[in-house]
């Protein structure tokens, strides 16, 4: 049993990891689309503009908060906060270094940096960016004004229909871990189990090939591009940004918010973005796992992982600005087309060859 | 009694129960169909969290998953493409409110009563035991089988009805010039 | 490791077929332009593989005897083939006849065909389930999927309200029958028909308690519901008269087929120690959609409408059969297969009379029918005579056989009833038959494809075949289920 202590310090870690990542994302990525497209970006607060974000935050929270007259008043303070929540929530159940043994009242207590490690966290994921979707619809609705209420419906209908490729890819990838060979417990839908089952290599044997991780990425590679499309939606992120498209719905469903309100909106969509990109990192890249890690050991081996872990979500979150970069925004139909008539297929057709996979694994073959 | 007060669980209960019963009266009084919705989210969330209690992770989080995110977003979708009501509706009320209120009444004492009768007061051991996912899995895929691969043709019967009803049918100069191209 | 139940293919096998044909149907119906050219092959594939399927199960019943499966899910048993057997010939018949009207549906003809064989599976399932939950799963694919058939038909204020009524009650009668589960479940502490079965034969005998009466009580409801048994039958008239002719008749076989099958499980295992106590209420159910069933079809003036209050009837003499226990189960499948064969075929001539599309037939179109269509005409009164129990049609020998076991299990206040109404329903089965040949009219002249040719026909040669010479399909029934 945890100590409450130590599971509240696991939580806060868990905030200040994921708050403090954020500041610094919203920086990286003016930077990185600056560069990109050939300008030079916040260049003045701090070295490189890198307080930048930090300026933008205090400014927002000075600003008046502007309510409308026509809004639902109790929905729409309650929105932003729905915003932020999940995505925090989410961040729980991802590890974020590899797990360390300490003494804990006089026993030996392994230390897993998962604030929560149950062993349903990829549902848990799952159902957390399937609220998330809520505070887009409420935001949108209870402004009162049409834009807003279109940005929220076209987020419900776009949330439910890229949840359904997610959730596939990733049935995909539990069954995958849970029938690896020399596993015999069953059921790894933990996010710190997957990531545990991806350390290692695929061929420990061949030397010359001896450096391939056993990440999931590879045998599971479809899987990984499923995901990835199906986390860009979403997060509401270009190519998806349907729900705050500028041309067409002003700023979407956070048209009428300002101050704060709007920077917990702001907030939230990085934080998804960078807990999507974490989860990613868990299931497909191998989690905190990286070279070197086994020659070393204690705190310099978790610090270590840590890195690893962060510069690897780096890598992911540096796609998602790349691909907002160059991509112009779907159309509507378009984007529904894409999740229903290939990306769900697709994931299905995905799913079912792996069973077949897994199960000549397990059992062998049907006629030996 | 007093064992009942000590125990944190049961106060945890006792607040879930409140907020369930309360929501749940919400949803059917809301004047408005938004804030119904949101009160039925009250009652399933805190469902979800009967179920954590229970130490069924699994059933808890699929809840959330389905009903929360899924149906009643689904829910929310339908009512703001057609109407998105904001402020009360007096359509949403009519005159067999007491007549609602006796029957939801009745089958609540017909549940209680039902409980009372088959469990009293006696403790059901194994109750609150983790249930693991394997063990779900097994039971689904095993002994119940049958039923489990039954309610997809439930599922499908209705998708099937709902497309083809809701679909418009093509015209024969349609048809035609579909078969052209 | 996992642990499997005991998985026997040949126990699901004509599931099996129906099911893939139905998906068959319904992919081919989507992908191909030409789908109307293949979905006769595959409706006529499907059911020769259910009944190919059907008779791997005789054979495996007689070299085996009965077996039980899927953890206690699923028994396979000579009563089980029979009336998955009759379930077959049901869709056989009513796809032959109403193949216009599939066809005519045009590119919702593979979602009808996939639907009705989806409510077989359905329906089968009843059959063969000893659970409850699986009962009650297999009673909501059947039914749901008959909601939708009600529905397809082209858009008629009459044909939607017809669906909608029979969508909205026969929800609330799977949500009684639900209900009536759950309370049994507490009561018993079993959903097994074996565990409420011994539940009621042990010590632990309770059956006073209230809820548990309650829970069995509205178990009988929702089933007794679906086959339209007075007094929970007001839902049939309207549905008879305003859904798609060329369906309707299945639907009514369909949705009897199912519930009297669970009905006659249900006497005979987990409620057998308790018949006593059950017997009064189906006996006096019995007793009242006779009457009723029979009185309202006398003063209808719309066909359909007298063959859903016949129905009603009908519902009742079945009734009257399971009241009297597990014993009559011969008697009660024989009339069961002779009365959905001929109502699937008197249907069939409804809707070749009327066109799919109509909604109602009254009397008056039937007028002079006798020489504009004499095979038709000639046909529906066998058929009407079949129905009344006509000696020299099989209806007679079914409801004769009823009655005999009727009378030797002391109900025999219940069996002058059935007489009585039997006599006096003559009068409204016959009214039509005059209409046809005694009275001129000017009404449509149907046109007959040879399709429904060969289903009137085969219904036809059966319900007289039978009548005349029914002693070999008994004593195959009474070798079978002895």
């Amino acid at each position: 049993m945890m100590p409450i202590w130590l599971a509240l310090a696991k939580v806060l870690l868990a905030f200040v990891v994921g708050l403090g990542v954020v500041v610094l994302l919203v920086w990286f990525e003016r930077k990185i689309v600056s560069d990109l497209q050939n300008r030079i970006g916040p260049n003045r607060a701090g070295p490189f503009g890198i307080l930048q974000t930090v300026a933008d935050g205090l400014k927002l929270f000075f600003k008046e908060q502007i309510t409308p007259s026509r809004v639902e008043r109790f929905v729409f303070e309650l929105a932003p906060f729905l915003a932020v929540v999940p995505a925090l929530m989410l961040f729980l159940v991802v590890p974020i270094a590899r797990p360390i043994e300490i003494t804990l009242d006089g026993a030996p207590y392994l230390l897993s940096f998962a604030a929560l490690d149950i062993n349903v966290g990829l549902l848990f994921a799952l159902a957390m960016s399937s609220i998330a979707v809520y505070a887009i619809v409420l935001a949108g609705w209870s402004s009162g004004s049409k834009y807003p209420l279109i940005g929220g419906v076209r987020g419900s209908a776009q949330a439910i229909s890229y949840e359904a490729a997610m959730g596939l890819s990733m049935v995909a990838v539990v069954m995958w871990v849970t029938t690896l060979p020399g596993v015999t417990d069953m059921g790894a839908m933990s996010v710190n189990e997957i990531v545990l089952r991806q350390q290692g290599t695929f061929f420990p044997d061949l030397l010359a090939l001896s450096w391939i991780p056993q990440w999931n990425l590879i045998p599971q590679f479809p899987a990984f591009v499923i995901f990835m499309i199906a986390i860009f939606a979403e997060t509401n992120r270009a190519p998806f940004d349907l729900v705050e498209a500028e041309q067409e719905i002003v700023a979407g469903f956070n048209t009428e918010y300002s101050g704060m309100r709007f920077a917990m909106f702001f907030l939230a969509e990085y934080l998804n973005m960078f807990t999507m990109s974490a989860l990613a990192v868990s299931l497909f890249l191998g989690g905190w796992g990286g070279p070197f890690l086994d020659t070393i050991d204690g705190w310099a081996a978790t610090a270590l992982s840590f890195g690893y872990f962060l510069f690897k979500t780096g890598l992911v979150l540096f796609l998602f600005v790349w691909v907002r970069a160059t991509l112009p925004r779907f159309r509507y139909d378009q984007l529904m087309q894409l999740g229903w008539k290939r990306l769900i297929p697709t994931a299905l057709l995905w799913l079912i060859l792996t069973t077949l996979v897994v199960s000549f694994r397990e059992f062998g073959a049907p006629w030996a | 009694m007093a064992d009942w007060i000590s125990l944190p669980v049961n106060w945890v209960f006792l607040v879930l129960a409140l907020v369930i019963a309360f929501a749940g009266v919400k949803v059917v009084t809301s004047r408005n169909l938004i804030h119904a919705a949101l009160s039925l989210v009250g009652v399933l969330a805190s469902t979800a969290a009967l179920f954590l209690l229970l130490s069924a992770e699994f059933v808890a989080w699929v809840l959330v998953l389905v009903y929360v995110g899924a149906v009643l977003v689904l829910f929310l979708f339908g009512i703001m493409i057609t109407r998105a009501p904001m402020g009360r509706e007096v359509s949403l009320d009519n005159e067999r409110r007491g007549l609602a209120a006796i029957t939801a009444l009745a089958t609540f004492a017909l549940l209680a009563g039902t409980s009372w009768v088959a469990f009293g007061d006696v403790e059901i051991e194994g109750v609150g035991d983790p249930i693991t996912t394997g063990d779900l899995a097994d039971s689904l895929l095993g002994r119940y089988l049958i039923p489990f691969e039954i309610v997809s043709f439930v599922l499908l019967a209705a998708l099937i009805g709902g497309i083809a009803l809701a679909r418009k049918d093509r015209s024969p100069a349609e048809e035609a010039e579909r078969t052209d191209a | 490791m996992v642990e499997t139940p005991e998985i026997s293919l040949v126990a699901i096998l004509p599931e099996l077929a129906l099911t893939v044909g139905a998906v068959v149907v319904l992919m081919v119906a989507v992908s191909s332009r030409r789908a109307a050219t293949y979905l006769p092959w595959i409706a006529g594939l499907t059911v020769a593989a259910t009944g190919a399927g059907l008779i791997a199960q005789y054979n495996d019943v007689a070299a085996n005897g009965f077996s039980v499966s899927y953890a206690g899910m699923i028994v396979l048993d000579n009563q089980g083939i029979v009336i998955r057997t009759v379930m077959l010939a049901a869709i056989a018949v009513a796809l032959l006849v109403g193949w216009r009207y599939v066809t005519g549906l045009g590119t919702r003809g593979g979602e009808a065909l996939s639907l009705v064989f989806l409510s077989a599976v359905g329906f089968m399932l009843m059959a063969s389930s000893i659970h409850f939950m699986l009962l009650f799963l297999g009673l909501e694919v059947g039914s749901i999927s008959l909601y939708v058939l009600a529905a397809l038909g082209q858009r008629a204020k009459r044909a939607d309200e017809a669906a909608m009524k029979y969508f909205l009650l026969g929800s609330v009668a799977s949500a009684i029958f639900l209900y009536g589960v759950a309370l049994l479940y507490a009561g018993t502490g079993s959903l097994t028909y074996l565990g409420v079965f011994e539940f009621f034969s042990g010590d632990t005998l309770v059956f006073s308690d209230g809820l548990l009466s309650a829970g069995v009580a509205l178990l009988f409801v929702g089933l007794l519901f679906k086959i339209a048994a007075a007094p929970f039958h007001s839902w049939a008239p309207d549905v008879y008269q305003g859904a798609p002719a060329g369906i309707v008749g299945y639907m009514g076989a369909a949705a009897k087929i199912g519930a009297i099958a669970a009905l006659l499980r249900f006497v005979q295992v987990p409620f057998q120690s308790v018949i006593e106590s059950i017997q009064v209420p189906l006996a006096a159910v019995a007793a009242f959609s006779v009457v009723l069933g029979t009185l309202y079809a006398i003063v209808q003036q719309d066909l359909r409408r007298v063959l859903a209050y016949s129905g009603v009837s009908h519902a009742g003499f079945l009734l009257m059969g399971i009241a009297t226990g597990g014993v009559a189960e011969v008697q009660v499948l024989f009339y069961l297969a002779t009365y959905v064969l001929v109502l699937v075929g008197a249907f069939g001539i409804v809707s070749l009379l009327e066109g799919s599309g109509s909604a109602g037939s009254p009397i008056e179109n039937w007028k002079g029918l006798g020489r504009r269509s004499p095979f038709l005409a000639w046909s529906l009164t066998v058929f009407m005579l079949g129905m009344a129990g006509m000696p020299a049609t099989a209806g007679f020998i079914g409801k004769f056989g009823i009655f005999t076991r009727a009378w030797s299990g002391d109900l025999e206040w219940l069996v002058i009833v059935g007489l009585l109404a039997s006599v006096a329903a003559f009068f409204f089965y016959l009214r039509v038959v005059v209409a046809m040949f005694f009275e001129d009219g000017d009404g449509k002249t149907p046109k007959l494809g040879w399709p429904a040719g060969i289903g009137i026909g085969l219904t036809l040669v059966i319900t007289v075949g039978l009548g005349l010479y029914p002693t070999p399909l008994l004593d195959v029934l009474t070798a079978a289920l002895g």
